[in-house]
């Protein structure tokens, strides 16, 4: 068996996205409607988007070494985008950035060695099912502890980041010990080391890149929340690059699918970050987490397919489809619904804001921005 | 009839303060014009605390110079002034304002308020609802000159035509492409794939970034 690395490029890795767009023109939509739901999530909650679009594709026929291939490189362009228009990194510890992202490149290697031999030897049934694994299992974490802490919050509970894994941490202080003046922490290069592939791995499997990055920065390292936070826009940019070029080496990179994300993200992030200052914070944490528990009963009702491909269960055809009906609708109908609640909420506090502006007749007056 | 604007700005560095925009209301109106510059604190750091605390001390010295510049500004032109400079602690914001209101209404410059660490306050939106008092960023209010928008819709119309190039010119030859070149699994190829998508993101980036300006939606109101 071939190893799946560079070179080795099944013709059917070449056909896929042709074939899934030419049984519709709807499917470009679909595509590019991810990619706005994604963008407008994105900027709305700061990261993920992924746990959205990559689902997504799938769903619409894309093995999921392909999702997030498209997923990865799609990030790359709009890691830069961001980059670019926020100018200034902030609080960036870049010492602990550039080490973060060494290990973290390690992991990507990895989990793109990982997808692609799991693509060649089980076929893209296989892939999906794979991804799909490790979608349910991160998404059931995240969304399940968001969920939980905005419940606490709605209830006026202290709530705050559990400080388990920090103390767990604090105990790992096997040497060489690394300091890090601007977060103010010291950190085993051995933690490092482990941290930082494992959150290239999940990254390079999946697509999810801030997602885990920051919350591990904060309740892994003890990095103050504003440096977390600017150190991981640092890091997207080249992680996502180099995610996307092994992709794009094992021949997984399909520009249509990342060119139609565009469409739609790159519009949807403007308003998903116009609306991060016009909403309440307690609206943006109950609507992330409700969705992405949400796409995660989407891609577990994916799962049966897959595995019904792999010869491992038995399942009729009625009920094949409704599970797949069931999965599109839980994907699509949530992110269609959150989307429409952001710019509900964004557009309604825009014009309240315009209304106070005008009541104090002040537009006329014609003072210069800086 | 409107009287009293607070003007709230969370930085440290004068650089970056848009008092003038305040004042220049103020003075246009006739209204009296408090300020209140908050020195950002974090305080979720360790071993990086005494560092934070010269910076802390440094910006409040600078913010001070500014304030005291500024009211002998305003008092040669006769216009009423007051100003404050505190540490962004929760607390001491809260007593601070509570000490210049009420007011008609509370414009903000330059505010990160997740460094304010006001609780459950995280847009301005929120900080209306708690102070009972409207609150806009001051560049909500200002208008475009006339030349900038000219040359606002010049770049609108050249990304427009490089996006329109890019999907319906270039996007029809990507499956060609992909099997000469794009997925073709070498060096030269995932290299190609990372430049077509940087100039891509760019260009239809450059283009979907005057949107939300020409809806009117992007006039500030970032609370972080």
């Amino acid at each position: 068996m071939a190893a799946p690395v560079t070179g080795h490029i099944s013709p059917e890795q070449l056909s896929i996205v042709t074939d899934m767009l030419a049984n519709g023109q709807w499917k470009y939509w679909g595509v590019a409607l991810l990619g706005f739901m994604g963008g407008t999530l994105s900027g709305f909650i700061g990261s993920g988007g992924a746990f959205l679009m990559t689902p997504g594709m799938m769903n619409l026929g894309i093995p999921g070494v392909m999702a997030v291939g498209a997923n990865i490189t799609h990030k790359f362009g709009k890691a830069m985008m961001g980059s670019r228009k926020h100018g200034e990194y902030g609080h960036v510890d870049k010492k602990l950035a550039i080490y973060l992202l060494i290990t973290a490149l390690i992991g990507i290697k990895l989990a793109v060695w990982v997808n692609a031999y799991v693509f060649h030897v089980l076929g893209e049934a296989g892939s999906s099912l794979y991804v799909s694994a490790f979608f349910v299992l991160t998404l059931t974490l995240i969304g399940g502890s968001m969920l939980k802490d905005a419940l606490r919050s709605m209830k006026d509970e202290a709530s705050g980041p559990s400080k388990a894994l920090l103390a767990l941490s604090s105990r790992l202080k096997f040497k060489p010990m690394i300091h890090f003046p601007v977060s103010g922490v010291d950190i085993s290069v051995w933690t490092l080391l482990v941290v930082g592939i494992a959150i290239g791995f999940m990254a390079g499997t999946i697509g999810v890149g801030g997602f885990i990055g920051v919350p591990a920065m904060i309740y892994i390292f003890g990095v103050p929340t504003v440096v977390a936070t600017g150190s991981e826009l640092f890091l997207a940019m080249f992680m996502g690059a180099w995610g996307a070029f092994n992709y794009a080496l094992g021949g997984f990179v399909d520009l249509r699918l990342t060119l139609l994300l565009y469409a739609g993200s790159l519009v949807g992030i403007y308003v998903g970050a116009i609306g991060t200052s016009l909403v309440k914070e307690l609206y943006i944490r109950m609507v992330t987490a409700i969705l992405i528990l949400l796409c995660c009963i989407s891609r577990v009702l994916a799962v049966p397919a897959y595995l019904k491909s792999l010869d491992l269960i038995q399942l009729s055809g009625p009920a094949g489809h409704w599970l797949e009906i069931g999965s599109k609708v839980f994907l699509f109908g949530s992110g269609i619904v959150a989307t429409f609640l952001i710019i509900f909420f964004t557009f309604r506090a825009h014009f309240q804001n315009r209304k106070l502006a005008h009541r104090y007749h002040m537009p006329d007056i014609g003072v210069e921005s800086a | 009839m409107m009287k009293e604007i607070l003007f709230i700005e969370n930085l440290s560095n004068e650089k970056s303060s848009r008092l003038d925009e305040a004042i220049g209301l103020a003075s246009t109106k006739g209204l009296r014009l408090s300020a209140l510059f908050v020195i950002p604190l974090y305080s979720d750091v360790s071993d990086w605390v005494e560092v934070h605390e010269k910076q802390v001390k440094e910006a409040e010295a600078r913010m001070t110079a500014y304030g005291e510049k500024m009211a002998s500004e305003m008092e040669a032109v006769e216009q009423p002034f007051r100003w404050r400079v505190v540490q962004g602690n929760a607390d001491a914001v809260m007593d601070a304002i509570s000490e210049f209101m009420p007011a008609d209404i509370i414009l903000t410059g330059k505010m990160d308020l997740e460094a304010l660490g006001l609780p459950e306050i995280h847009n301005l939106e929120e900080l209306s609802s708690h102070l009972h008092c409207p609150v806009l960023p001051v560049d909500r209010l200002a208008v475009d000159e006339a030349p900038k928008a000219k040359i606002k819709w010049a770049g609108f119309c050249i990304f427009g035509l490089l996006s329109a190039a890019s999907y319906f010119i270039f996007f029809p030859q990507i499956d060609y492409l992909n099997h000469i070149l794009l997925m073709k699994g070498t060096v030269l190829g995932g290299i190609a794939v990372m430049v077509v998508v940087a100039l891509h993101a760019f260009i239809y980036g450059s283009f979907t970034e005057y949107l939300p300006r020409f809806m009117g939606l992007d006039r500030g109101g970032h609370g972080h």
